[in-house]
């Protein structure tokens, strides 16, 4: 675009483009790091010689984790919240937006305004905390998934979206007799696949990574989720390698490993679907600033 | 029913009704729209106003047997003791302190990098660099904050291991509180800024190309073209976010600092909310903590109105 190719031009694009490519290697060191880490042999970590490619490379640390069997619990765990969740969570803002894109409904400002309101004043933790406790969800997923059912913001985009599809659609089908079940099922989301689409991989990886709501209602160690599950055993590791003394070494055999591989496990799933989320969420992210 | 149905979309029926006829003919001509909204309805009512009738027990002494409803009134006595509490006020100034850090590092810090991988004219290296910024966005607190434990591991962790390269001492940086706000701001820099920057990238991609070439032929060179054309373009944008971040300006990252924070350094690692949690449901003194929380969500809530009405007043259509 720009025609100039002086030097003082070309020093600055050199330098800019140094400039991010040490940002970028800064943001993904701590990864190389740790991937680093979980490929190494125990003795070199302890030693602190592994910087950011293994040293001693060894796969005992994911061959243990892999046998040891708690992160199938985690993963399975974390699979089913993730679905049962998604699933409610898309219903219920499908069922929120429509009636609401629909602005000749009446009754529909006073909806609104009480959402605006409870967006401005959002409930604080212990009364929503004993809420949940009275209705009966503690230690059950339910209270992962219903007090979470609605994220407003989701429900707004996809409000926008439906308002702004043509009207004649609408009226065409229910003069051919549709309800509007029908008019939503039939006509409104096949055209509006590509936002569905955004909204669910947005309440998928907030799902996958849901962590605080697991600590606020779940005590029974075999109904947690991945993530609470991982900081348990990060959190395990890190106290036994702190308290550990000299004799406590083989108790300690392949802890460091061991941390590091957790954290690569854990992260796997999301790190293969990043690709493909990478591309709807910028849509997502766009489709929330448009709307205006 | 086709004809009732049909109705509405011609527009509100000619014949003028009393209240209630006309309120059910309402509810007979749109029940299948007020019924897609009863599920949602009970959703909102139960989980999200229900709760702010619960709030009154901070004026109240909570009897577990006697329910928030039975529970004897005690009026403003939690409120006295929350602001005579030092570790209350100790949880309010950190939660100050890191929103203003957050404020001043972390709002900047993507517009700087978005204006920079715009500078970039070979496409490969643009999209490598925005695919690698963009990762830890995906990945939980609990991974990033595991990934950094590990990094910053006093024994041998990757920075330990540089420092002590160099033969300086090595640091046990989550024992340490004055080191703890600047991990929350860095790590949130690092993990937050590439994605946060998707949003002025998408902006800067909607100004008009004629203003850049009618500036080029002005003789502009690359950073009076930053000064003078892009971020003028991006002006709108940049206000609008940064009266949002007013607006939740005491929404610290309860996550993030929850995961990050120990028992040795709550000097500086205590917030609002991590307290609230604590003290409240750990120790179930919720009674006292629906105070601290009720006070947390009336200043947020005037925030979010100051903001609002500054939006407005800048002709911004207002957050809402």
């Amino acid at each position: 675009m720009i025609a100039s190719s002086s030097f003082r031009f070309r020093l600055e694009s050199i330098l800019i483009y140094l400039g991010l490519g040490i940002f970028a290697f800064i943001a993904v060191t701590p990864f190389l790091h740790t991937i680093a880490r979980s490929f190494s042999a125990e003795a070199p970590i302890l030693r602190g010689e592994v910087y950011i490619w293994p040293v001693g490379f060894s796969f005992d640390s994911y061959e243990r984790l892999i046998i040891g069997g708690t992160f199938w619990l985690a993963y399975r765990n974390s699979f089913l919240i993730t679905f049962y969740a998604t699933l409610v969570q898309m219903t219920m803002t499908i069922l929120c937006a429509y009636p609401l894109s629909r602005t000749y409904l009446p009754g529909r400002g006073i909806f609104m305004a009480l959402i605006v309101f409870q967006m401005i004043f959002p409930p604080s933790l212990i009364p929503f905390y004993l809420t949940v406790r009275e209705v009966g969800l503690i230690d059950s997923w339910g209270s992962l998934i219903w007090p979470y059912a609605i994220n407003t913001f989701n429900m707004i985009v996809l409000k926008s979206y439906f308002q702004a599809l043509p009207k004649e659609l609408e009226e065409s089908a229910i003069i051919d007799g549709a309800n509007d079940f029908k008019v939503l099922i039939y006509i409104m989301l096949p055209l509006s696949v590509p936002v569905i689409l955004t909204l669910t991989l947005f309440y998928v990886v907030a799902n996958w990574n849901l962590f605080l709501p697991a600590i606020f209602f779940i005590n029974d160690g075999n109904k947690q989720p991945l993530q609470v599950i991982l900081r348990d055993m990060i959190w395990s590791m890190q106290l036994a390698t702190q308290t550990a003394s000299a004799d406590d070494f083989e108790r300690l055999a392949g802890m460091e490993a061991l941390k590091a591989s957790s954290v690569i496990i854990a992260a796997i799933p999301m790190l293969i679907a990043y690709p493909f989320f990478q591309r709807y969420f910028i849509k997502g992210i766009l489709l929330g600033a448009i709307k205006g | 029913m086709a004809t009732s149905t049909a109705s509405k979309s011609i527009g509100p029926p000619g014949r003028r009704r009393g209240f209630w006829a006309q309120f059910l003919f309402n509810a007979w001509t749109y029940r299948y729209l007020y019924l897609m909204l009863v599920l949602p309805f009970v959703f909102f009512i139960i989980f999200r106003f229900y709760p702010m009738f619960g709030n009154i027990i901070a004026f109240k002494k909570y009897q577990l047997m006697r329910g928030i409803w039975g529970s004897p009134w005690v009026g403003l006595t939690h409120f006295n003791t929350l602001f005579d509490d030092p570790a209350f006020l100790r949880v309010l100034r950190n939660t100050v302190s890191i929103a203003a850090f957050k404020l001043l590092v972390t709002f900047p810090a993507p517009i700087i990098l978005a204006l920079f991988i715009n500078e970039i004219r070979h496409m490969a290296y643009k999209r490598f660099v925005q695919t690698v910024v963009y990762v830890p966005h995906f990945l939980s607190w609990v991974i990033y904050g595991a990934i950094l434990y590990i990094v910053l591991s006093p024994a041998n962790g990757l920075i330990n291991n540089i420092i002590s390269a160099f033969g300086m001492e090595k640091v046990a940086f989550f024992q340490k509180p004055a080191l703890f706000q600047p991990i929350v701001i860095i790590s949130s820099l690092l993990k937050e800024t590439g994605w946060a920057a998707i949003i002025y990238l998408a902006t800067i991609s909607t100004i008009d190309l004629t203003l850049y070439e009618a500036a080029i032929i002005d003789g502009a060179n690359r950073w009076q073209l930053m000064r003078h054309v892009t971020l003028p373009g991006l002006a709108l944008t940049i206000v609008t976010l940064f009266i949002l971040q007013i607006g939740f300006f005491l929404n610290v990252g309860f996550e993030q600092i929850f995961i990050l924070q120990n028992n040795m350094i709550l000097s500086t690692a205590d917030v609002i909310e991590t307290f609230i949690y604590r003290v409240g449901i750990r120790q179930a003194r919720f009674d006292f903590t629906t105070a601290a929380g009720l006070f947390n969500g009336l200043v947020g809530m005037v925030l979010v109105l100051l903001a609002d009405r500054l939006a407005k007043r800048l002709d911004l259509s207002g957050i809402f």
